[in-house]
């Protein structure tokens, strides 16, 4: 193991009868860091985080957690000691209070964090007397940060933590998580989320149909992946489209009649701002937009992330 | 220990804060008891089972007269007699049956009645009916008298002067059928606490994602079903002291003359034990809470019905009763009467034999099924 990976994951794979859920991928990951592990539903993101938390075995390849084999039964219970983990879709007793929920959990290992600590991490004070499920979604999954925080773990698994929030929820959240990288946490998060990956993660790695087909950082993603500016004319209709396809070969128009015009240099600005005045098209604004972690996935797979699906 | 003591402390806290376990716990037996208590307490069992031991035997055959009463009680078509040789001990011969009827026909029984016809003695022959579980309200009483009125008249020939005394024995415990169906009540509530309670945490936990959680703790498998198992122990403990408590309470209309002992404490252990096993089995297969209820109705109800709960096996057709022997419950039902209605230990002992081999298979086979974690 490097001196400084808490996770190195060597040719893992994972087979269900004759369907490969995750084939033969390998990464690490670095202490002090918020990896993302980035892909659609079904790519294999729960399978692989799921080995890594020893709910599942693999069908090959090994995985080491800050030095400790996941497939070794002695290891696994120290494992678990060392690690805390907020599963997909989390769940816990529903009526239970928060502080209850957090002493039960807290009580579960020998050495744990005081409930006041947790709360405060997640700056719950004022629903500690609050069943679990009058909660909402978002401070839901807050309890179950904080309860993978009860063993204070070296590494944090969170399976797609902001799933199904509101952008606020999501956002509270991300303090959270951040939060958990500051107290020097390495936390290992799962998301189809790319605005997610870009605004948290130190590292990324994409997984594709089981695959691993990128990783890095996001920016270094997005110079390699993210392609080509966009100039984006809001309200340019067809005229706008027909001019300009006369100077640039990717013109397209979305449903809302903004064209989007794919730009290779500077000079293509000029061309087109020269067309659109040489020739008075009307348009409602302009703007320029730059690649993002969502065209890193588009250009690699030629499709789209909607809400965890494939467009 | 520590850890299944907590996970007995969330179950706790989950049921006196949900409103419908408290509600099958506490008030369904309630309702239950108070309900068939109120309809059966003063009645008689359904049963009109009449067993007859005939002592007036002349030269090895059964005389003349009390052949005739027996056919005539025969002909009523409403008891089903039962001979008992006259060299059997009666109590053996009940032994194992529930609130039997006996009428026993004295040696001198012809004589004496032939002697009345003939006017050469007003000593009426006597008949004595033993009732082991004496209720207030026999419907199998006024049959048997109305018989052997009809059967004075037929013999004198327009008198209806009463020439045969019947004699009633009833048995001092004074059982009724509330007795009987107080163990019954027991049966029913520890087995659908025992099977709806395991196939609704292990189908709801599981389906919520709290299994998943709990199993990247150091929570273990068995430490989880040690903690379902003693969460059922509890619940059903309660339900029982309910049941028994309503029955006792000496200002109600029951006042049950059973008795609980260490044997029913024993058996409600192990009938525990063989429910929530049966309940781990189920949740295996049915893996949707929403038809978990569905499942566990399935099982519970039939098994309710063909294990004697409210009514006596004997009732039933052959292919029932063959039915009923391979149920836990029909062990449970009867091991609980023995040991708290009729006193027989060693009936009791033998129920509850079969009852923890039930639980031993079931358990097993439960703690195989049971995913702690899927793969």
């Amino acid at each position: 193991m490097h001196s400084d990976s808490v996770i190195e994951v060597n040719s893992l794979v994972k087979k269900y009868g004759d369907k490969t859920a995750v084939n033969d991928i390998s990464f690490e990951v670095k202490h002090g860091k918020i990896f993302a592990f980035c892909g659609p539903n079904g790519a294999g993101k729960t399978t692989t985080v799921e080995i890594l938390e020893c709910l599942r075995s693999p069908t090959s390849g090994n995985a080491k957690i800050l030095g400790l084999d996941i497939s070794r039964s002695s290891d696994v219970s120290e494992i678990r000691k060392r690690i805390g983990v907020l599963p997909q879709d989390f769940n816990t007793f529903d009526l239970l209070t928060v502080k209850e929920t957090l002493e039960f959990f807290s009580k579960i290992y020998d050495l744990h964090l005081a409930v006041k600590e947790l709360i405060k991490m997640i700056d719950m004070e004022e629903y500690i007397n609050v069943l679990y499920k009058n909660l909402s979604g978002g401070l839901k999954q807050r309890v179950g940060v904080a309860i993978a925080l009860a063993n204070d773990p070296e590494v944090v698994f969170l399976d797609e933590p902001t799933t199904g929030l509101d952008p606020k929820a999501r956002r509270d959240v991300w303090d959270v998580i951040i939060g958990l990288k500051n107290k020097g946490k390495t936390v290992f998060l799962t998301t189809h989320y790319m605005g997610e990956v870009e605004s948290l993660a130190d590292n990324v790695s994409l997984i594709y149909d089981g695959k691993i087909i990128a990783e890095g950082t996001p920016q270094q993603m997005i110079s390699k992946y993210g392609g080509n500016q966009t100039i984006v004319l809001g309200g340019g209709g067809n005229k706008a489209q027909m001019i300009l396809k006369k100077v640039i070969d990717d013109v397209v128009m979305d449903k809302n009649g903004d064209v989007l015009v794919k730009i290779n240099s500077r000079k293509e600005i000029y061309d087109v701002i020269r067309s659109l005045e040489s020739e008075n098209v009307e348009y409602d604004r302009l703007s320029i937009k730059g690649a993002t972690f969502d065209d890193v996935f588009l250009n690699l797979t030629g499709k789209k992330i909607v809400d965890g699906k494939l467009q | 220990m520590r850890k299944i003591g907590l996970i007995l402390k969330v179950f706790v806290k989950h049921w006196y804060r949900r409103k419908s376990t408290v509600f099958w716990t506490i008030l369904f037996p309630i309702i239950m008891i108070s309900l068939f208590g109120s309809i059966f307490s003063n009645s008689g069992s359904s049963m009109m089972t009449l067993y007859v031991q005939n002592f007036d035997v002349e030269n090895g055959k059964v005389t003349r007269l009390s052949q005739a009463l027996i056919d005539s009680l025969n002909q009523t078509h409403a008891l089903d007699i039962h001979y008992v040789q006259p060299s059997q001990n009666l109590t053996e011969a009940l032994k194992g049956v529930s609130s039997p009827r006996a009428l026993i026909i004295q040696e001198g029984f012809n004589k004496e009645l032939q002697e009345v016809l003939a006017n050469q003695s007003r000593n009426t022959p006597k008949i004595i009916l033993k009732r082991d579980a004496s209720q207030l309200i026999d419907p199998a009483l006024g049959l048997i008298n109305t018989v052997i009125r009809e059967f004075s008249v037929y013999l004198q020939v327009g008198s209806t002067k009463s020439i045969i005394t019947l004699q009633e024995e009833a048995d001092q415990k004074g059982f009724r059928y509330i007795d009987f169906f107080l163990p019954g009540v027991i049966g029913m509530n520890v087995m659908t606490t025992g099977i709806f309670g395991a196939v609704s945490l292990n189908t709801e936990y599981r389906s919520n994602g709290v299994l998943k959680k709990l199993s990247t703790t150091p929570i273990s498998k068995f430490e989880w079903i040690v903690a379902v198992q003693l969460y059922q122990m509890i619940i059903s403990f309660i339900s029982v002291a309910i049941i028994i408590g309503i029955g006792y309470l000496p200002l109600s209309m029951f006042s049950v003359k059973t008795t609980l002992n260490l044997m029913a404490i024993i058996m409600i252990f192990g009938g525990t034990l063989v429910f929530s096993g049966i309940g781990m089995i189920i949740a295996k297969y049915v893996r949707d809470p929403s038809t978990a209820d569905a499942a566990a109705n399935a099982i519970t109800f039939p098994m309710m019905f063909l294990s004697g709960t409210f009514f006596q096996i004997e009732m039933y057709p052959d292919f029932l009763k063959s039915v009923s022997q391979i149920l836990p419950l029909t062990y449970f039902n009867n091991g609980l009467r023995a040991a708290m209605v009729d006193n027989q230990p060693d009936i009791a002992f033998a129920n509850t034999a079969i009852l923890f081999a039930f639980a031993v298979a079931a358990i097993s086979v439960g703690v195989l099924l049971t995913n702690w974690r899927d793969n």
